[in-house]
């Protein structure tokens, strides 16, 4: 996961959070600092280049038109909000249906995920592509998967996952295990599937 | 919360190939892009101060329908600046709503070309829990949408159905996050940050109950909002919601009453007899065309006037509420299975996605009237239509039918 430019001392981020709205040149540096983690976290979440780039391009324009009327004092309350804007802008993305074929399309070719991480998690000894895992993902309510994506994409805790999408900690615990319940389980269907063909494959 | 299965699945994750860089311009591109946006003046000062109130009212703990309603004042009140007829204390206004840790109301809902109402009061905590009920309470519905549970009691009855709408298909989210007002709420926050979509009407004030209201309307999308409030307090009289041939109607607002916590809980009274509505398995066209058989058979050869929430009451206004009790002078089981499988097929219908743009036109229509379409939808990904006639066989046809006083049905309906 790309993390913002590390040669940034805290301190001087969050003068910049600060200003942020009356500077335009710490307006500037906030974009440097978080262009790369946002636009890693909506290539994670959305596979094709372009597309996270569209979607990036819509969240800064949309900080860039609120970033004066904002109430974060701290980079913290800064992270949250830009996470909340990418958040809405990439459901609203996914919200066509033609855009989740094109993230399944380019999952096709990310190949397989690798067989000790697929052993612990699912029942098979089969391995499971990343079109199967995306495709899982996607069968899930809007809500869980910017859940399972900001806690997994991004590695947001549980409490920061509660304040960017405006719920309490102990629903977002609740909503991703449930969440994470319900991927092993279709994972483990979609293995099963994969088993039944291979084995028709040899009988036939 | 046992930390293991999220190790587990972080290791998963780990293994995704490393993203992409964006194209060598973009970064820049966009950069200056965000910095001309930056630069460029507020063209209006309500349009900032719109935005300021929205914020205001996003990120306060305050109740989702009451920062819609607010945010849609708010939006009125700096379209039209300067209009003493139209003017209230609009931070007296933003107190109440933002102090508001529980709001009491009266809603109305109907659909727009059909007589049938239903009254309902309502309670709404800034929780996201809900409580509707009926005038003389028989249906009892209790909403929460934190844990995903919606409990639909039958004091008479003692019945109970249970919703776990964390199961739902994501067509279905808004049953599990969301209510009409939370949609629109989320509208109002799209709006404030695409600043656009935002189209207001002063309606002047008149004299509603012998109290003077200033009236407005606000149209988000596909839904038309008119609020009437004390020009002086902001405090709402009425609020009209049209949205998709849906209209509530909400009236005599309490705000921050005393409300024993029982009223708002999801745990079924003992004594009752419940049902679990498995939201993962959608009803299918075979339901909804055995929900009209039984109905048409049982009316007469005639279909039901509309489709809504509370078909299973219809149907025991049919069959006769005396034929609920079996011999040994109990609730017949059997009878309360086939009313759950006569509102499921109707709910085929009734949960229809908004993409699907499904129709009624059954009102007045009979068996007899074989080719007439009753109810028709486009099914999600396709060009076509499915089309029932009142012969009840489904066909595929290339465009919708032409019919007068057909209703489109939305999720809404489902909910108020």
């Amino acid at each position: 996961m790309t993390e913002p430019s590390t040669h940034d001392h805290p301190d001087l981020v969050e003068e910049w959070v600060r200003t942020a709205a009356t500077n335009r040149e710490s307006f500037g540096h906030l974009f440097d600092h978080f262009y790369s983690l946002i636009f890693a976290y909506c290539s994670r979440r959305l596979l094709v280049r372009a597309i996270a780039e569209d979607v990036t391009s819509e969240v800064f324009l949309k900080v860039a038109k609120a970033i004066r009327d904002t109430q974060c004092v701290t980079t913290e309350d800064f992270r949250k909000w830009l996470f909340r804007i990418t958040t809405n802008e990439i459901n609203a993305h996914l919200r066509k249906t033609i855009r989740r074929r094109e993230i399944l399309d380019a999952a096709v070719k990310m190949g397989a995920v690798g067989k000790e991480a697929c052993v612990k998690l699912l029942s098979h000894d089969v391995e499971v592509d990343w079109e199967q895992v995306y495709r899982a993902i996607g069968e899930l309510t809007q809500r869980e998967q910017s859940i399972i994506s900001l806690r997994f994409f991004s590695s947001l805790s549980h409490d920061e996952i509660a304040a960017v999408l405006q719920l309490k900690s102990g629903t977002v615990r609740v909503a991703l295990n449930r969440a994470l319940n319900k991927l092993r389980e279709r994972l483990q269907q979609l293995q099963t599937d994969v088993l039944l063909t291979s084995s028709r494959r040899k009988r036939g | 919360m046992n930390q293991e299965p999220e190790n587990q699945w972080q290791e998963l994750f780990d293994q995704l190939p490393t993203a992409p860089l964006s194209h060598d311009d973009h970064e820049q591109t966009l950069r200056q892009q965000a910095l001309d946006v930056y630069d460029r003046p507020e063209t209006s000062s309500w349009k900032h101060h719109l935005k300021s109130t929205g914020e205001y009212l996003m990120t306060h703990k305050i109740s989702r329908w009451t920062a819609t309603a607010a945010a849609a004042l708010a939006a009125i009140w700096f379209l039209i600046p300067g209009n003493s007829n139209s003017t209230f204390a609009m931070d007296t206004f933003i107190k109440v709503i933002s102090n508001a840790k529980m709001v009491q109301y009266q809603s109305t809902v109907g659909t727009i070309g059909s007589s049938t109402t239903t009254t309902l009061k309502t309670y709404c905590s800034d929780d996201n829990r809900m409580r509707m009920e009926t005038l003389d309470g028989s249906v009892i519905t209790i909403v929460d949408t934190e844990r995903g549970k919606i409990v639909t009691l039958v004091p008479s009855l003692k019945t109970a159905t249970f919703i776990d709408t964390g199961q739902a298909p994501e067509h279905l989210d808004r049953l599990q996050t969301k209510n009409w007002l939370v949609d629109f709420r989320d509208m109002i926050q799209s709006a404030q940050e695409n600043e656009t979509d935002l189209s207001a009407k002063p309606l002047g004030e008149q004299e509603i109950d012998g109290v003077t209201l200033a009236g407005f309307r606000v149209g988000f999308a596909s839904n038309l909002v008119t609020v009437w409030a004390n020009p002086q307090t902001g405090k709402p009289n009425r609020i009209e919601v049209d949205s998709f041939g849906t209209q509530v109607v909400m009236t005599d607002f309490e705000f921050n009453i005393e409300l024993d916590e029982s009223l708002f809980s999801t745990e079924i009274p003992d004594g009752y007899t419940t049902k679990d509505f498995d939201v993962s398995k959608l009803p299918t066209e075979e339901d909804l065309i055995q929900s009209f058989r039984i109905y048409s058979e049982l009316a007469n050869g005639e279909f039901p006037k509309t489709i809504t929430r509370d078909m299973g009451k219809q149907y025991i206004e049919l069959i006769g509420q005396e034929n609920l009790i079996d011999d040994d002078n109990n609730l017949s089981q059997d009878v309360m299975d086939q009313v759950v499988a006569f509102q499921n097929g109707f709910l085929f219908a009734a949960l229809m996605p908004m993409e699907s743009q499904a129709h009624y036109a059954g009102q007045g229509v009979s068996r007899s009237t074989s080719e007439r379409p009753i109810f028709w939808y486009k099914p999600e990904g396709q060009d076509s239509w499915r089309v029932l006639g009142a012969s009840l066989k489904f066909r595929d046809s290339k465009v919708a039918p032409d019919v007068t006083d057909a209703v489109q049905l939305n999720i809404g309906q489902l909910n108020d």
